[in-house]
């Protein structure tokens, strides 16, 4: 017996010997990545519920030979062989199934309802408008995208949803439309939602000049219970009639919100909220990590991603901002423009810095409520905005 | 077309997908505000509907003006009156005007509420 052999050959089976042979730079570079979304996640508690799980996932998969995440099953070009993932996948393999068939996005859209109070929008249906106006960014990063002529024009519309500025729904469209880079584009996604506070307040003041950033909004009015449980059904059925393709991501995100309100489910509302929300972030965070393998991680197409991504986040703050004023000129100053930023989705992300940055202009106006509206007519405004890119190119 | 489009998209195209994708998303919205409305509105007749039907007894209230009689310059709004006649009404305006040193068409009075004891206990 050849001690020394045997010795040699564990160190070249090893992990490490894999680090120094071949493309394994790459995986050692994925793991410093990995390391600084994990420092960004717990010491500057960039979303951490997200982002700590995709770092762990990109951390696990990128250290070589582990096998947990076989890229290759789900590259396949001939399709998915779901009995192969059952009998050979790894772990994540296995959890990865709820990603590529859209189960987890719808999951945790469920949660979003059951977390959600329509309450404000109801009470000012005109902030639907600036939910809609909040997707400019969108379509401004989906033509820069196509611009650049190095992504197909699927790719370019998953790049363009990272200014719905939901995570969710950046999975959801990506998962379909362009899954090889699922991985960048969660990243982004969900690294943009957290640098919101840094993002949105120099465009604010850029755009809305003081006088109209002081404005003091009126209290709206109190939205009655049966109002709130008409209208998830309501828009459930209007909007699933009008695009089928957004089915998925907004019949559950009412559905937890009709959870909700009837106010007879509250059992199924704080599962929803809690349990299943945790579950399903836990799996999802983990899963959209491991598909960033430095193989196809570490290429000049995740830096552009990362550069439209912060386009498509300040175009739809533009956009709200923009739309804002314009609502305040026909409102004749009832309504601050800063609200208009809050309608990127985001919940409750954006609606706070717009409170926060109408407090220094006007310590006696308080925008929280306000800003609620289009903060939550931006999550359907994405969705449907997912919805539309999803029919096109899916 | 659209299928046509998808493997490869000019500049051009994709502009114009955008902008009708925002104006469908647009669309989309506005249709769900005008339901809304609908809603609230259909809500708030229904209400009104079945209170006046259950005959419950509603808060005095001194209905604007009609056409035929125009109102005062600067008039406004609705006065709600709770256990409080239209004339101790017009008595505590004309008494609050005259403290203020404010011509009454320039106050605006939201409700006028009578508290007493039983309303405490």
């Amino acid at each position: 017996m050849d001690i020394g052999q045997i010795f040699v050959d564990l160190v070249k089976d090893s992990g490490f010997a894999g680090l120094f042979t071949g493309m394994g730079w790459q995986n050692a570079v994925m793991i410093v990545i990995a390391l600084v979304l994990l420092f960004l996640g717990i010491v500057k508690k960039f979303e951490p519920l997200l982002l700590v799980g995709i770092a762990f996932g990109m951390l696990l998969t990128n250290l070589p030979l582990g096998g947990v995440f076989h890229a290759e099953m789900w590259n396949n070009p001939d399709g998915v062989s779901y009995s192969e993932v059952l009998q050979k996948g790894g772990l994540i393999d296995i959890l990865y199934i709820g990603v590529k068939t859209g189960v987890y996005p719808c999951l945790i859209f469920v949660g979003v309802g059951a977390m959600t109070d329509f309450g404000p929008m109801l009470a000012n249906p005109k902030s639907l408008i600036l939910g809609a106006a909040a997707q400019l960014g969108v379509f401004c990063a989906f033509v820069l995208a196509i611009v650049t002529g190095l992504f197909t024009p699927s790719e370019a519309a998953s790049i363009g949803i990272i200014g719905g500025a939901d995570g969710p729904t950046a999975i959801w469209l990506t998962k379909s439309l362009a899954p090889g880079l699922l991985g960048p584009i969660a990243i982004a996604a969900y690294s943009y939602m957290a640098l919101i506070p840094l993002i949105q307040p120099p465009l604010m003041k850029l755009l809305v000049p003081k006088k109209e950033r002081m404005i003091k909004m009126e209290q709206a009015r109190e939205v009655s219970k049966t109002e709130k449980i008409i209208f998830p059904i309501m828009v459930t059925v209007f909007t699933v009639l009008i695009l089928p393709s957004v089915a998925g991501l907004l019949g559950c995100l009412m559905f937890g919100n009709l959870l909700k309100e009837t106010g007879v489910t509250d059992r199924l509302s704080d599962t929803a909220q809690n349990a299943l929300m945790n579950i399903v972030t836990l799996f999802l965070g983990i899963s959209v990590g491991a598909t960033a393998i430095g193989a196809t991680f570490l290429d000049v197409k995740t830096i552009l991603i990362i550069v439209l991504g912060l386009f498509a986040f300040a175009f739809s703050t533009v956009g709200g901002l923009l739309f804002g004023r314009l609502m305040c000129l026909v409102t004749r100053g009832k309504l601050n423009p800063l609200i208009g930023a809050a309608g990127v989705s985001a919940v409750p992300m954006a609606a706070r810095v717009a409170h926060v940055q109408g407090l220094k202009d006007n310590p006696d106006s308080y925008l929280l409520m306000h800003a609620m509206g289009p903060n939550v007519a931006g999550v359907i405004g994405s969705a449907v905005a997912a919805g539309i890119l999803m029919s096109v190119f899916g | 077309m659209l299928s046509a489009t998808v493997e490869s998209m000019t500049i051009g195209e994709s502009l114009l997908l955008s902008l009708v994708s925002m104006g469908t998303i647009m669309a989309v919205l506005l249709l769900i505000m005008g339901l809304i409305y609908l809603m609230s509105y259909l809500y708030r007749e229904f209400a009104k509907r079945k209170k006046a039907k259950s005959g419950m007894p509603e808060s005095a209230t001194v209905a604007e003006p009609a056409a035929a009689q125009p109102a005062a310059p600067g008039s406004c709004g609705e006065l709600t009156l709770v256990k409080c006649s239209e004339r101790d009404a017009a008595m505590i305006m004309a008494i609050v005007a005259n403290n203020m040193q404010e011509d009454l068409n320039r106050l605006r009075f939201r409700s006028i509420k009578l508290v007493d004891d039983s309303d405490n206990k």
